[in-house]
C-alpha cells in the first residue's frame, strides 16, 4: 500500500497517455521555468525564496491574531461576530494578493505566446485539445497555489474562530474559508489571465504591463504584511482607560467585501447584506472566469496569426526615448559609450527579467513609505514640507536605483554577448561612462515623476524645489551605480547571492540614511533660503564629482571578457546521429 | 596575408585541432570544409579571436596577429555559425549597436544600414525586434554587420545558412566581390557546390587535421574526379554510408 505522496510521484513520474495530457505538462512546466535563470536549481532556490515569502505571514498571522480574539471574546462576547469578519477579511485579501504575486510572477505563462503557436501550429493536433490543454494547467496551478496559500490560514482560523462553539462550527468555518478565499483567488487569477491574453493580443506593451502588475501586487503584499498588525488589535486598559479594540475599517467598495459576503452566507450568518455580497461574488468570479476561457481561446488563434503575419506596426514598444537622450548628453561624442548606453537603457526598456528585478526593489520603497506614513496617522500633517513627506522621491528613488544596480547583474540572452566580445574593445572607459550615463538617464525621468508625486501634498513651487535634489541625488545615485559595475551589463552570467542581502543589509540601510534621509532633512532645514540651498546643493555636487573622479580611476580595471574558453559544442551534430545507432538496428 | 602555424586546441583532454597550417591570401577565398567535428568552428573561432589557441600562431602579414588583438580585431569582419542577436532589438538597433562599437562616423552610419537593409531586402521590417525574423533575415543582419566596417579580412561561418535562392545568389556573387576588391576572405561551409562555385581553395578538415589543402581545380585534377563532392567524400572517406542509411531507415520504421 503506497502513500498518497508517493502515489503522486508515481503518477507525475507516469508517461503521458495522450496529447492532451503530454500538452499540459508542457504547459504546467512553463510555470516553473525561466529564461533568466541559468539553472533548474537556481529557479528552484527562487520559488523557495518566494513560497517561504509567501506563507511567513500566514503562518504567523493567526498566531499574533489569536491572543487577541481570545481576549477579547472573553471580554467582549458582542465583539466575536465583527472580529471574525475582520480576520476573514484579512485572509481574503490574503489570498487575493498572494495570488496575484505568484500570477504576475508566472506573467509570460498566463496565456499562449508567437512561439507556442509555432510549435504547436504545425503539429496534427485540433486547437481545442491545446486549449484545452492550457485552461487545465492553469486550473491546475491554481488550485494547487490556491491551497497552499490558504489551507495554511483555514486551519488556524477555523480553530480560533470556532474554539468556544460545536465541531460543526469549526467545519463550517474551514469550509467557508476556503471557499470565500478561493474563490477570491480564482477572481484574482482569472482577471490576471484575461489581462495577459488581451495585452498579449493586442499590444506589444505586455513586458511593461507585467513589470507594472508586478510592482502593484508585490508593493500590495508588502503593506498587508506591515498593516497586518493593524487589522485587530487590543490594547489592554489600566486603572484610568478602559480596554479597547481597534479593527481597520474596509472600505465599502473593497472586492473583499462581495468575497466576505461569500464566507458569511456559507458560515450561516444572518442578514441581506451577506447574501447580495456572496451573489455578487459568485457572479464577478463566473463572469471573470468565462471571460478568462474567452480571451484564451481568441490568444490562441491571434498568436497563430501573429506567428504566420508579423504585425505590421511601426513603432516597438519601449524605446526608452528620453533616458537615451539624457544618456546620449551624458556620453558625448563617445561612439562606444553610446552604443552601450542606448543597449542598457533599450534592454532596460525591452526585458521582462530586468524589468520584474526593479519592480521588486520598487515595491519595497512604496512599502517603507506606506509604513511611514502610517506612523504620523493624521493625514492633514502632511501639508507641509517635513522629512517623512520630502524623503518619499527619495526613498522611491533609492529603491529603484537598487533594483537598476540589481538588474544590471542578471543576463539577458547572453548567447548574444559575443557581439561586444567581437565587435568592441576590449579595455575602454567608455564601458563606464555608458553605464553611469545610462543609470543617470534611467534614474533622472523617475525621480521628476517620484518629486511631482508629493505636489498635490505640499504645493507645486515647494515641489519642483524639491525635485532639483532628488535629481541631484538621482545623479549620485547613478554615479555610485556605475562605480560598483566593472564589466558590461547583462553579457556575464549571473552569480547566485552576488547581492549579499544577508551580511551587507547595514549598507543598504546606511544607504538609506544618505541618499534619502539627510538629503530630505538638509532640503527641509534649507528651506527657500539660497545660502543653505547653495550649501546643500554644493555638497551634493561635491559627491558627484568624488564619485565620478573614484569611477574614472576604476573605469580602467574595466573590461570585456576577450575570449570565451568553453568546449565549443554549441552546433549540434546532426550529421553524426550514425554514430548513436544500436547495434540491433545496424544488424 | 593571414598565415595559420602549426594550431593546435585542447579542450581539457579533447584535441579540436592538431597542428594544422594554411595561409590565406588578399583577393582569394579559402575555403574550410570538413564533417561535423572536425574543428572547422574551432579554427574560425581561433582566427577571429573569439578563442585562444593552446599551441601555435595566427599570424597577419608575418606578424603574430594576437599581439594586438584590438588592432586585429578592427580589420576583420565575421559571420558566425549560429545567429545569435538580440532578439528584442530591431535590426537597425543591432547594426547602430555594431557601427557604434566599431567607432563608425555617426555621420554615415544611419545613411550606410538603410542601404545595407535596401540591399538585403529587410528594409521594410526595420522596425520588427530580431525575434520576428526567421533565420535567413537574420543571417542577413549578421551579414551586414560583418562588413560594416569594410573590413580588411573576413571569416564567413555557414553564411548562406536560411538564406533563399536569389538572396544567396546575390551573396554569392558579393563574396566572390570582396575577393576581387583585394580582401582575405575565409568561407567555411558544408554545402560543397557553394564552396566549388565561390573559393579558389580549400582546406580539408578531419578530426582536426588537414586531410587536403588545395585549389579545387588541382584537387579534382589530382585526385581525376568529377566535382568537390566526390573529392570530399574521397578524402574524408565517409565509411559505411549505405549502412547508416539503412540504419536510419530500420530506426524510423521501427
Amino acid at each position: 500500500m503506497l502513500d498518497p505522496l508517493a502515489r503522486l510521484r508515481q503518477l507525475a513520474a507516469r508517461p503521458p497517455r495522450s496529447p492532451f495530457e503530454t500538452l499540459c505538462r508542457a504547459f504546467f512546466a512553463q510555470f516553473f521555468g525561466s529564461e533568466s535563470v541559468t539553472s533548474d536549481e537556481q529557479m528552484q532556490r527562487a520559488m523557495v525564496g518566494v513560497v517561504a515569502f509567501l506563507i511567513t505571514p500566514a503562518l504567523l498571522s493567526p498566531i499574533q491574531m489569536a491572543s487577541s480574539f481570545e481576549f477579547a471574546a472573553i471580554r467582549f462576547p458582542a465583539l466575536l461576530e465583527p472580529m471574525t469578519r475582520q480576520m476573514a477579511t484579512v485572509y481574503i485579501t490574503y489570498s487575493m494578493v498572494g495570488v496575484g504575486v505568484i500570477a504576475a510572477v508566472m506573467w509570460d505563462a498566463l496565456s499562449f505566446d508567437r512561439r507556442d503557436a509555432m510549435v504547436l501550429g504545425p503539429l496534427p493536433l485540433p486547437p481545442s485539445t491545446v486549449i484545452a490543454a492550457k485552461i487545465a494547467a492553469l486550473a491546475a496551478f491554481l488550485l494547487i497555489v490556491a491551497c497552499a496559500v490558504n489551507v495554511i490560514t483555514a486551519v488556524p482560523f477555523s480553530m480560533v474562530a470556532g474554539n468556544h462553539k460545536a465541531l460543526s462550527a469549526v467545519v463550517r468555518h474551514f469550509v467557508a474559508h476556503m471557499v470565500a478565499t478561493t474563490t477570491a483567488a480564482l477572481f484574482v487569477f482569472c482577471l490576471l489571465v484575461t489581462l495577459r491574453a488581451v495585452v498579449g493580443g493586442v499590444s506589444g506593451r505586455h513586458v511593461a504591463v507585467a513589470s507594472i502588475l508586478r510592482f502593484l501586487l508585490f508593493s500590495a503584499l508588502l503593506c498587508f504584511i506591515i498593516l497586518l498588525p493593524t487589522a485587530l488589535h487590543v490594547e489592554p486598559g489600566g486603572r484610568r482607560r478602559p480596554t479597547a479594540v481597534y479593527m481597520q475599517t474596509i472600505p465599502a467598495w473593497s472586492p473583499t467585501n462581495w468575497f466576505l459576503g461569500l464566507h458569511e452566507w456559507i458560515r450561516g450568518s444572518p442578514g441581506a447584506e451577506w447574501d447580495g455580497g456572496a451573489r455578487r461574488a459568485i457572479a464577478v468570479t463566473l463572469a471573470i472566469t468565462a471571460s478568462a476561457v474567452l480571451t484564451t481561446v481568441a490568444g490562441y488563434r491571434r498568436q497563430l496569426q501573429i506567428a504566420l503575419t508579423p504585425s505590421a506596426t511601426d513603432t516597438v514598444h519601449g524605446a526608452a526615448r528620453l533616458p537615451r537622450l539624457i544618456a546620449r548628453l551624458a556620453v558625448g561624442g563617445n561612439h562606444q559609450a553610446r552604443a552601450v548606453s542606448d543597449f542598457i537603457l533599450t534592454t532596460l526598456a525591452r526585458s521582462s527579467a530586468q524589468q520584474a528585478t526593479i519592480a521588486v526593489n520598487a515595491a519595497l520603497g512604496l512599502t517603507l513609505v506606506v509604513a511611514s506614513l502610517l506612523r504620523i496617522g493624521d493625514v492633514t500633517q502632511l501639508a507641509r514640507p517635513r522629512t517623512a513627506v520630502l524623503w518619499i522621491p527619495l526613498v522611491l528613488v533609492y529603491f529603484v536605483a537598487i533594483g537598476l544596480r540589481a538588474a544590471l547583474f542578471v543576463p539577458s540572452e547572453l548567447s548574444a554577448a559575443w557581439a561586444f566580445r567581437f565587435n568592441g574593445p576590449i579595455r575602454t572607459p567608455a564601458y563606464w561612462a555608458a553605464t553611469r550615463a545610462a543609470a543617470i538617464g534611467f534614474l533622472l525621468p523617475l525621480s521628476v515623476v517620484a518629486a511631482a508625486l508629493i505636489a498635490p501634498a505640499i504645493g507645486l513651487r515647494d515641489a519642483a524645489r524639491h525635485a532639483a535634489v532628488v535629481m541631484s541625488i538621482a545623479v549620485v545615485l547613478g554615479e555610485a551605480i556605475a562605480l560598483t559595475v566593472t564589466f558590461v551589463p547583462f553579457t556575464r552570467p549571473y552569480e547566485p547571492g552576488h547581492a549579499k542581502l544577508r551580511t551587507r543589509w547595514p549598507l543598504y540601510l546606511l544607504g538609506l540614511f544618505v541618499f534619502a534621509v539627510w538629503p530630505a532633512r538638509a532640503a527641509l532645514y534649507a528651506g527657500g533660503d539660497p545660502g543653505r540651498v547653495m550649501r546643500a546643493a554644493g555638497w551634493i555636487r561635491a559627491a558627484a564629482l568624488v564619485l565620478e573622479a573614484a569611477g574614472r580611476i576604476r573605469a580602467r580595471s574595466w573590461q570585456m571578457d576577450p575570449v570565451e574558453e568553453f568546449r565549443d559544442d554549441s552546433a549540434i551534430a546532426v550529421l553524426d546521429i550514425g554514430i548513436v545507432l544500436p547495434d540491433e538496428v545496424r544488424a | 596575408m593571414l598565415a595559420v602555424r602549426r594550431l593546435t586546441k585542447h579542450y581539457g583532454a579533447l584535441v579540436a585541432i592538431h597542428d594544422i597550417s594554411f595561409e590565406a591570401r588578399p583577393g582569394e577565398v579559402l575555403g574550410l570544409l570538413g564533417p561535423n567535428g572536425s574543428g572547422k568552428s574551432t579554427t574560425v573561432k581561433i582566427l577571429t579571436g573569439l578563442l585562444r589557441q593552446t599551441t601555435g600562431a595566427v599570424q597577419l602579414d608575418g606578424a603574430d596577429a594576437f599581439a594586438d588583438l584590438e588592432g586585429y580585431k578592427r580589420i576583420i569582419g565575421y559571420v558566425p555559425e549560429e545567429p545569435h542577436l538580440y532578439s528584442y532589438l530591431t535590426g537597425p538597433e543591432y547594426l547602430h549597436l555594431v557601427g557604434r562599437l566599431r567607432s563608425l562616423p555617426e555621420r554615415t552610419l544611419g545613411d550606410k544600414i538603410d542601404r545595407f537593409l535596401q540591399l538585403l531586402g529587410i528594409y521594410d521590417d526595420r522596425h520588427q525586434t530580431l525575434s520576428s525574423y526567421s533565420k535567413g533575415m537574420r543571417q542577413k543582419i549578421l551579414i551586414a554587420a560583418s562588413v560594416l566596417h569594410d573590413p580588411r579580412i573576413v571569416i564567413l561561418d555557414e553564411p548562406f545558412s536560411g538564406l533563399d535562392v536569389s538572396a544567396a545568389r546575390v551573396l554569392k556573387g558579393f563574396v566572390r566581390a570582396l575577393a576581387q576588391d583585394g580582401k582575405i576572405v575565409i568561407f567555411s561551409s558544408h554545402v560543397l557546390e557553394v564552396v566549388e562555385q565561390v573559393c579558389s581553395r580549400v582546406v580539408i578538415l578531419k578530426d582536426g587535421r588537414i586531410v587536403g589543402h588545395d585549389s579545387v581545380e588541382h584537387l579534382r585534377a589530382t585526385l581525376r574526379l568529377p566535382s568537390l563532392d566526390a573529392v570530399f567524400a574521397s578524402i574524408v572517406a565517409e565509411e559505411r554510408v549505405e549502412e547508416r542509411t539503412d540504419g536510419l531507415v530500420a530506426a524510423m520504421k521501427a
